[in-house]
């Protein structure tokens, strides 16, 4: 119920009365005397009297009130169902109006597309690493999206935790791979004491990983082997369906 | 001025770790526990929740740290309510840059992020992400903010034809976030132009994600059926409800429920 409404009507109402009284007044055929001369009125075309039919409605649906707040009239809906009672119609169509509206809007998957882990089982793998020396010969840790943290300890998302100790307990390194670029970079800690080698350099800074790059830490040797990149990546599966 | 009814509850879902924040202020969360007691008269209510993502660290704190960010500048700011909630989400998107640069281990984390301010004029609304906020009125569901996601943009190739719709609603795509709160510019936001004007009876609904594995129709069956009972109620019915679906996978639900209540002494609506 809307009692304040009608009690105490709202300027919209207001004017709407006071729209009504001058389009009643435009009809009649002589102005009672000492009233001012209405303003000259357009013909009453049928969209204004919808929309004054349409605001006598004393409550707003759910629907309404999310457009009005959106900032969307209702001649801006031309072309929406608006008996869609789920907005996800609404909402799709009435992306926030660029010039760009009713295209698809690839220019918007530019950025980052961050992969939610909603449709995988678990987080996908991204490549591996093979133990080729020292504790822990033969086994490996699978390198997933994003950022990884390399170190001894089993809360790193690659535990190397195989019992050296010369690795530093945690965040020795990080090895990050990128699914816009799919590159893959190891990135030394340089707040550890012990220090990573790819291959035979030991880098000061991120370095690019390739195909059995060597990578020592303390006494464990590390062979590197990619799953993704440029041949594949986990954001290519369903772009060969459609 | 409206009264409000309020809750929010967490499920963790199928998931080792909760990646989800969402905090009412004022309330005794301790999210909320730095803020001040008393609200700024222009607010009634603030309603904020993230769902995080970067790893099993990186996702609880970064929505964690918007969901804090939200608040504490909303709560010292003193510009108009809607200015307000974009100077907040501007800090939020800082503080998740100032913490990846100071922890390269959590770069790439990030989180989406729906502030709702409650005013006499009505609710306030910003949003990044694909965390849905939602109006329920009369029977009526409406989701109010846009969707991040791919799903819109899938939707809409089905609908003109250029993709199966079949293929379109179970692209793994649609999960893929075209806007979120990473430290980096925010591609895409979402702000109501006006307040949204509410009515007693309304009920609002912040959740994550994981709402989605109900439908639309079944959100809204709910709502009808428990719109008398307490917000606490109807949070925990919304969850009983995801749970119950039992996906094998099922993401990390949270809902905040924001009932209008009808005013003081105004009998019950009709």
């Amino acid at each position: 119920m809307s009692n304040d409404q009608r009690n105490d009507p709202a300027p919209e109402r207001r004017m709407i009365g006071s729209l009504r009284d001058a389009l009643a007044a435009a009809a009649m055929p002589s102005k009672p005397p000492g009233n001012p001369a209405p303003p000259p009125l357009p013909l009453p075309a049928p969209a204004p009297s919808a929309a004054v039919v349409a605001t006598e409605q004393p409550v707003q649906t759910a629907a309404e009130a999310v457009r009005e707040a959106r900032g969307q009239s209702r001649a801006d809906q031309g072309h929406i169902e608006l008996d869609v009672p789920q907005s996800r119609v609404v909402q799709a169509a009435a992306g926030r109006g660029g010039p760009d509206d009713g295209r698809p809007r690839t220019q918007l998957l530019r950025g980052r597309q961050s992969i939610k882990s909603a449709d995988f089982f678990q987080d996908p793998v991204v490549g591996w690493l093979v133990v080729v020396g020292g504790a822990g010969l033969g086994a490996f840790r699978p390198i997933f999206e994003g950022n990884n943290t390399v170190g001894r300890a089993k809360t790193q998302r690659i535990p190397i935790d195989f019992g050296d100790e010369t690795i530093s307990n945690e965040e020795q390194a990080y090895i990050r791979y990128d699914s816009v670029d799919r590159k893959f970079l190891l990135v030394p800690n340089l707040a550890k004491t012990n220090i990573v080698a790819v291959n035979d350099r030991k880098p000061t800074g991120a370095v690019e990983l390739g195909a059995m790059d060597l990578i020592t830490m303390g006494r464990t040797q590390l062979v590197f082997v990619p799953f993704c990149g440029s041949e594949f990546d986990w954001g290519e599966l369903s772009e060969g369906k459609s | 001025m409206l009264t409000y009814d309020h809750a929010n509850r967490a499920s963790q879902g199928a998931r080792p770790y909760q990646e989800d924040s969402a905090a009412i202020w004022p309330s005794d969360d301790p999210l909320t526990a730095k803020l001040p007691a008393a609200l700024p008269p222009d607010t009634a209510l603030l309603a904020v929740l993230a769902d995080g993502m970067g790893g099993h660290v990186g996702g609880a704190m970064a929505s964690n740290l918007v969901c804090t960010t939200l608040l504490e500048t909303f709560a010292k700011g003193k510009e108009t309510v809607s200015r307000r909630l974009a100077m907040s989400l501007d800090a939020a998107n800082q503080a998740i840059r100032r913490k990846g640069t100071a922890n390269p281990q959590l770069m790439g984390m990030g989180a989406t992020a729906i502030g709702v301010a409650f005013s006499p004029e009505g609710a306030h609304w910003i949003s990044v992400g694909d965390s849905p906020l939602y109006l329920y009125r009369k029977g009526e569901l409406t989701r109010v903010n846009e969707d991040h996601s791919l799903a819109p943009l899938l939707d809409k190739l089905a609908a003109d034809g250029k993709m199966d719709p079949e293929e379109a609603k179970n692209d793994h795509r649609r999960h893929y976030l075209r806007s979120a709160v990473t430290g980096e510019e925010i591609e895409l936001i979402d702000a109501s132009e006006k307040p949204l004007a509410l009515e007693a009876g309304d009920i609002v609904v912040l959740a994550s994600d994981g709402i989605l594995t109900l439908e639309d129709e079944h959100i809204r069956k709910l709502l009808e059926a428990s719109a008398g009972e307490p917000a606490a109620k109807i949070a925990d019915a919304l969850l009983g409800d995801v749970e119950k679906a039992n996906e094998p996978h099922q993401d990390n639900t949270t809902v905040v429920v924001v009932k209008v209540l009808p005013a003081g002494l105004t009998g019950p609506m009709t």
